[in-house]
């Protein structure tokens, strides 16, 4: 039942979206979408017309060999059951040496904190984000940013 | 007579307070809000004092090494971080563990969630002024450790799920002390805890109509756990998406309508007993057979086989310690004790994680800090602070 | 001139008496009485540092009453004479554990707790940790990941018998 409600999800979205972004379906219940940074906002409008109401998490994750940093948002609903089953992640890349994003804050608030948490782990700016500032190293924390490849650990 | 307040002497009306981590009713996070007379015209929580970087030292662990790592997290609830993982790490390598293993993976993450829900119902009443209220539910925690000690040989970090099963069989004489450990919770919670706080006016004039979260700010805002089934949302991860053993047993999800302090709290007592439901289906109904998959089963090294077969203690073979799994990308979910909890994790094919992504219930959650004590009286802010069961590290990673 | 001897007399009548008070107190056994009961009266402050936290809780519920060693949590570190760290401080808390620290009165103490504290534990390669003998002088180390809450008592006791020889 569960892998009919994703697949038509899958042929509502590709209706919807058309030619400006990929839909796939890796496995049961996941659903992916590649898209380009300037249809971040429109997709994300369609999507929460089509009833998906909150992000689960904003993953972002460095590949300095391909030159570009990858954002994840993982994107449910509450309040509608059949759509709750299911997980969207909508993918979008950008230069590793100008981190500069759309910001979602205004299609779903939820994004927030995790936006600004990748702001100060990974050094991306999400521009329209109303505060992009530090929010768990501390405030005078200088260089690399952590999570990204070329900060090495040490003992 | 009118009264006559006096006029304040600069003209500065705000002042700012730092509710800094030394403090009895701050946690091990800082607060930062501004204060007119008695009310808070704005609040901003402070976290990253506790951070350690998990999600940075994964990428330098090898896949089993991370078990410990991510329990860690959220120590009072490590079972449920465990299982997050182990779930994902299965996920990727195509296997799925068998019913025995499942079931004792089930009892295990309910037991955790009574103890935390009590540590929970502990903060709330020391930060409300009720110091008994503190020392019984502690102390009631002891008769479930106890019993998680005796499947697992450790009180609070059990390290007790592996990709492919669990680590330990059940003792012999265990579901009769378990079942005496339940009933002794289920007295004191319907008997002792509702005489003592839940049914005291004191309680109910402080928790009754304060931070109120409507529904559809909570469901705007993202929130998880306890605190959304309270705002009439009837998300839980165990009906949504099962795992382990909970699509063959049977319970109710807990949810009230008001969406207060007292409507968060009486959600969290509803889950206990819920809990104990749940545990006593799975000591009637555990299934016999092997608690780890016959793939690893296979490799047990000959001098730990006997010991295997004797009394059910799995010594991990040497495939563990070079276990890579294909490359790909894998989401899991689980209900952790505060929430939702995701794992996202990517993997190249090689010995280490290439990125290892945590979403804990109390970073999703930390945005309701501002959202309701901001227009609330100074004096509501322990109250609130107890009802949302936050807890820093977990938040902080 | 007779005022400036009286006074000078009576400066160093004061100097004398200060110093055989302070003999009284440091040297003879009146000294013991002292140790015996800051030993008795070691108060820890209210600063949770990271996960040890919780057992450190449930070293103070009914079942390991840490309170019959005269060990009572207090509000504010100008009442205090213990700061018991729990865990792996970061970059952050350090500065308030330093805080908290210099504001003590004297005699303060400081327990370590946990395998954090000790080397950083399970991070040892974590960028935002500090070790705790880097921030204050330590006393007690107890090991354990986390502790056991009888370990925990026994590390008080550890301190307790460290005032009573003479430190």
């Amino acid at each position: 039942m569960s892998v009919n409600t994703a697949d038509k999800i899958f042929e509502d979205l590709k209706l919807m979206i058309g030619p400006e972004a990929q839909v796939s379906i890796p496995s049961p219940n996941r659903l992916v979408i590649t898209a380009n940074i300037d249809k971040l906002e429109f997709i994300a409008n369609l999507l929460k017309n089509y009833g998906f109401d909150h992000v689960k998490s904003v993953t972002a994750i460095d590949y300095p060999m391909k030159n570009v940093i990858e954002i994840s948002y993982l994107i449910s609903s509450f309040s509608n059951l059949d759509l709750s089953k299911t997980i969207l992640i909508l993918k979008t890349f950008i230069d590793r040496n100008k981190p500069t994003s759309k910001s979602l804050y205004k299609v779903w608030p939820s994004v927030e904190f995790l936006e600004r948490e990748a702001y100060d782990l990974m050094g991306i700016l999400f521009e329209g984000h109303p505060e992009n500032a530090p929010l768990i190293l501390p405030e005078d924390y200088k260089g690399i940013r952590p999570l990204r490849k070329d900060f090495k650990l040490t003992k | 007579m009118k009264m006559v307040l006096p006029k304040s002497q600069n003209s500065e009306k705000e002042i700012e307070l730092f509710i800094g981590p030394q403090h009895p009713a701050s946690g091990h996070m800082r607060f930062i809000g501004r204060v007119d007379g008695d009310i808070f015209t704005k609040f901003i929580p402070d976290p990253g004092w506790v951070h350690r970087g998990i999600e940075k030292i994964a990428e330098n662990r090898k896949w089993i090494q991370i078990i410990p790592l991510v329990e860690r997290a959220a120590i009072l609830d490590a079972a449920n971080m465990n299982i997050g993982y182990v779930i994902a790490l299965e996920k990727l390598l195509d296997i799925e563990a068998p019913p025995r293993a499942q079931y004792l993976r089930t009892l295990l993450c309910e037991i955790n969630r009574i103890t935390s829900h009590l540590y929970g119902f502990g903060i709330a009443g020391i930060m409300i002024g009720s110091s008994t209220f503190y020392m019984w539910p502690f102390a009631d925690r002891e008769p479930l450790i106890d019993i998680a000690q005796l499947i697992t040989g450790s009180r609070l970090t059990y390290s007790y799920m592996i990709p492919g099963g669990v680590r330990r069989d059940l003792p012999q004489g265990f579901k009769e002390k378990a079942l005496k450990a339940l009933k002794y919770i289920e007295r004191r919670l319907n008997n002792d805890y509702f005489r003592l706080f839940f049914d005291n006016p004191v309680t109910k004039a402080r928790y009754k109509g304060v931070g109120v979260l409507k529904k559809d700010d909570a469901i705007k805002l993202g929130i998880v756990g306890p605190n959304l089934r309270a705002s009439n949302v009837k998300y839980d991860v165990r009906k949504v998406e099962p795992y382990a053993a909970y699509s063959e047993l049977e319970f109710d999800i807990a949810y009230r309508e008001e969406g207060d302090c007292y409507a968060r709290l009486m959600v969290r007592v509803e889950e206990i007993r819920q809990s104990i439901k749940i545990i006593r289906q799975i000591l009637n109904k555990m299934p016999q057979g092997p608690i780890i998959h016959k793939k690893y089963e296979r490799l047990i090294s000959l001098k730990k086989l006997e010991e295997y077969q004797k009394t059910g203690v799995f010594g991990l073979p040497a495939i563990f310690a070079t276990l890579r799994p294909p490359a790909g990308e894998v989401i899991s979910r689980v209900e952790a004790a505060r929430g939702e909890l995701i794992f996202h994790i990517i993997s190249t094919g090689d010995l280490r994680p290439y990125r290892l992504r945590m979403v804990t219930p109390s970073f999703r959650n930390m945005v309701l800090f501002r959202e309701l004590i901001s227009g609330a009286r100074v004096m509501d802010f322990p109250a609130i602070y107890g009802s949302i069961d936050y807890f820093p590290p977990e938040s902080d990673r | 001139m007779k005022t400036e001897e009286s006074s000078s007399l009576i400066s160093s009548i004061y100097n004398f008496i200060k110093k055989v008070v302070l003999w009284i107190i440091f040297k003879t056994p009146l000294k013991r009485l002292r140790s015996w009961g800051i030993s008795y009266s070691l108060w820890p402050v209210h600063l949770t540092t990271a996960c040890c936290g919780c057992e450190f809780g449930a070293s103070s519920a009914p079942r390991f009453d840490a309170e019959r060693a005269g060990y009572l949590p207090f509000v504010g570190p100008r009442q205090t004479n213990l700061i018991v760290v729990e865990g792996s401080i970061s970059k952050k808390m350090a500065n308030a554990v330093r805080l908290t620290y210099e504001q003590m009165p004297n005699p303060k103490y400081v327990i370590a707790l946990g395998a954090c504290a000790i080397d950083l534990g399970i991070f040892y390669d974590s960028y935002n940790l500090v070790r705790v003998d880097e921030v204050v002088p330590v006393d007690v180390y107890v090991p354990g990941c986390p502790p056991r809450p009888e370990a925990i008592i026994r590390g008080v006791l550890m301190l307790q018998r460290k005032i009573r020889r003479g430190s």
